[in-house]
């Protein structure tokens, strides 16, 4: 049914929000190895928020020497796409070419859902340079799928060879997915993918749903292992494909001892549905916001969930972490008045 | 009273145009564009400016000649807007990104610039955060690396703000670098669809180890604000100056002045209040 299904492995970029960037280069260098002997053919490293997110704002990456290791199984593993999350507004050109140097060639250029042509530069850049370009949109719940597909679209026009719709809050549910592939396919010529997180338990079945009508692609971590409540469970999705007779060419049991591998490394960050994730997916807030959500929340003790709905009311979208500040603060002031 | 001439007839120099007709000591002589019957010509033309359709030459061919033009074009027009006026031994203020020359930030080093034959304005926004910065490195000597990330609507960013997004970064943060003395900057660009549109919002942030005194950096902070708002009416903090874990933040947001471009496009009042403050004191 799906034979040119591509999983695409973002752990050790997603997973980044969770551990607040404290991948180490060996943990990558054993992950890599390990992911590589489960067939994965695709993954993706770095800061969460991807190159250039190295930052006093969005978390600094505690071992800056992680991209040096990923090189040597960048050259290793001839056959390994390595890939980049690329967000204009944080990375430049410079990014770009310097992560070229340490082996990466697939550069996901994404942004907010509404503003594709930021990436446009970016896109033509990475292209003439001979690399492997896709286009991401981001927190694609807060548009109607017609738009989202103008959108991709004008991607498409830049030169991405493939678009993927992020559910960056976990906040879309199986019908919409359905319908935005559609829309996203009607218009498309390049093939679609989808990047599920698990806010609202609807991981697997909005990744069935993309799958079901027509994507291509689909993004998962082991363990389900990314920001906020996490994303789609890698091990998990390939069993169930398994079950129903799909040939993946990934081995489950090597995943399944790849989840593990992330499950005694990370015992502390590993991703739970909790009522706060619930509300993020709810209120279509960006899932990587959690610690500093809980962070400003105890700083000027306001209560996380107000903090939440207040962040969904003014529609802040992935990138602004300052505004979880200054919406804590203006919580703060108001609670002081009354 | 200070003859100028305005070069581009989009957004900046439109919005440029009322700010120096409201302006006691500035008149302003001709207005250029490149297309005869496009919006900026018109709305010049209706405030009874003399216009041109012929770019800078337009502008120094005509009998009345200007002291200072003021080139809203971009960078990749600026060089040769520059050479002309150099010719013509007329001074230019530079509203593009390409950094030929003095980068100026009036509260910071208004005075240096001034002898300068081209004085660049730096970027959008590029003047107010700048100013932040400044206050910062003024009560903290010693202070390495500082972090800025502004915050626009997508209704302010035109197709040029949209294209330009890495080199922005690149000359903000050289810019900034060179002119504190800082060697460590990084600069943040966000784009927000968000309805109604947000007023422009820069965060500054910094290692909280690197901040000797708090309340002298707020002091500090605050002196610079007032200095600034004498000029841009529309700067005001936001957050004010705390710290979250290892970082210290500070935030103010800028509300433009709704002369030709919504009040929410703070970014592009901001550089426009800068030119203006220069064209008055030269």
């Amino acid at each position: 049914m799906t034979p040119n299904l591509l999983l695409y492995d973002v752990t050790l970029r997603d997973g980044s929000h969770a551990n607040q960037h404290g991948f180490t280069s060996d943990f990558c260098c054993t992950y890599i190895d390990r992911a590589y002997a489960a067939g994965i053919r695709y993954i993706e490293v770095g800061h969460g928020n991807g190159l250039g997110g190295c930052s006093l704002h969005i978390g600094r990456l505690k071992d800056p020497d992680l991209w040096e290791a990923v090189a040597t199984k960048a050259s290793k593993y001839r056959d390994l796409r390595i890939g980049a999350h690329v967000i204009p507004g944080l990375a430049t050109f410079k990014d770009i070419d310097i992560a070229i140097k340490n082996g990466v060639n697939v550069f996901r250029m994404a942004c907010h859902c509404t503003e594709a042509d930021t990436t446009e530069t970016y896109i033509d850049y990475a292209a003439n340079l001979g690399q492997e370009v896709w286009g991401l949109l981001m927190m694609s719940h807060m548009i109607k799928p017609d738009h989202l597909a103008r959108e991709a679209k004008k991607m498409e026009s830049y030169g991405a060879s493939r678009i993927v719709f992020l559910d960056s809050a976990g906040a879309l549910t199986p019908l919409m997915v359905s319908n935005i592939t559609h829309e996203l396919r009607e218009i498309l010529e390049v093939p679609v993918g989808f990047h599920a997180h698990n806010n609202l338990h609807a991981a697997v079945a909005n990744s069935f749903a993309a799958l079901a009508a027509g994507c291509q692609s689909i993004d998962a971590c082991a363990r389900g292992y990314g920001a906020g409540a996490g994303n789609l469970s890698l091990e998990a999705f390939v069993a169930l494909l398994e079950k129903d007779g799909h040939v993946t060419a990934l081995n489950v049991k090597e995943l399944i001892a790849l989840a593990a591998l992330v499950e005694n490394q990370f015992t502390s960050s590993l991703p739970i549905v909790d009522s706060l994730s619930t509300a993020s997916g709810f209120h279509g807030v960006f899932s990587g916001f959690k610690p500093k959500i809980l962070e400003a929340a105890a700083v000027y003790k306001v209560e996380a969930m107000d903090l939440i709905a207040a962040l969904g009311q003014s529609q802040v979208i992935a990138g602004q972490e300052d505004q979880i500040i200054a919406s804590a603060s203006m919580l703060a002031q108001q609670a002081d008045l009354t | 009273m200070k003859r100028v001439a305005i070069l581009g007839s989009g957004n900046i120099g439109c919005d440029l145009l009322v700010k120096c007709q409201e302006a006691e000591s500035v008149e302003v002589v001709s207005f250029a564009g490149r297309h005869a019957n496009s919006k900026g010509l018109e709305f010049a033309a209706r405030r009874g400016v003399s216009i041109t359709d012929r770019s800078i030459e337009g502008i120094l061919d005509a009998k009345a000649t200007p002291d200072i033009v003021i080139d809203c074009t971009s960078a990749a027009h600026h060089n040769h807007n520059y050479a002309l006026c150099r010719q013509y031994g007329v001074q230019i203020i530079d509203m593009t990104p390409s950094k030929l020359g003095v980068a100026c930030c009036p509260v910071v080093n208004l005075d240096h610039c001034l002898g300068a034959d081209n004085i660049n304005m730096i970027s959008c926004g590029g003047p107010g955060i700048n100013t932040y910065c400044f206050a910062f490195k003024q009560a903290n000597p010693y202070l390495e690396y500082i972090e800025i990330v502004s915050t626009i609507s997508s209704a302010s960013a035109g197709p040029g703000t949209r294209k330009n997004i890495s080199q922005y970064i690149t000359s903000t943060q050289q810019a900034i670098a060179g002119i504190l003395g800082i060697k460590g900057v990084k600069v943040i660009i966000n784009i927000t669809p968000a309805i109604p549109p947000i007023h422009m919002k820069t965060s500054v942030l910094v290692n909280a180890e690197d901040i000797s005194s708090q309340s002298e950096t707020k002091t500090t902070i605050e002196a610079v604000e007032v200095s600034t708002r004498a000029y841009v009416p529309g700067y005001r903090k936001s957050v004010d100056l705390k710290q979250l874990g290892s970082k210290i933040m500070y935030q103010v947001q800028v509300t433009g002045s709704g002369h030709y471009l919504p009040a929410y496009a703070g970014n592009l009042d901001i550089i426009n209040c800068a030119a203006l403050e220069v064209i008055q004191r030269l």
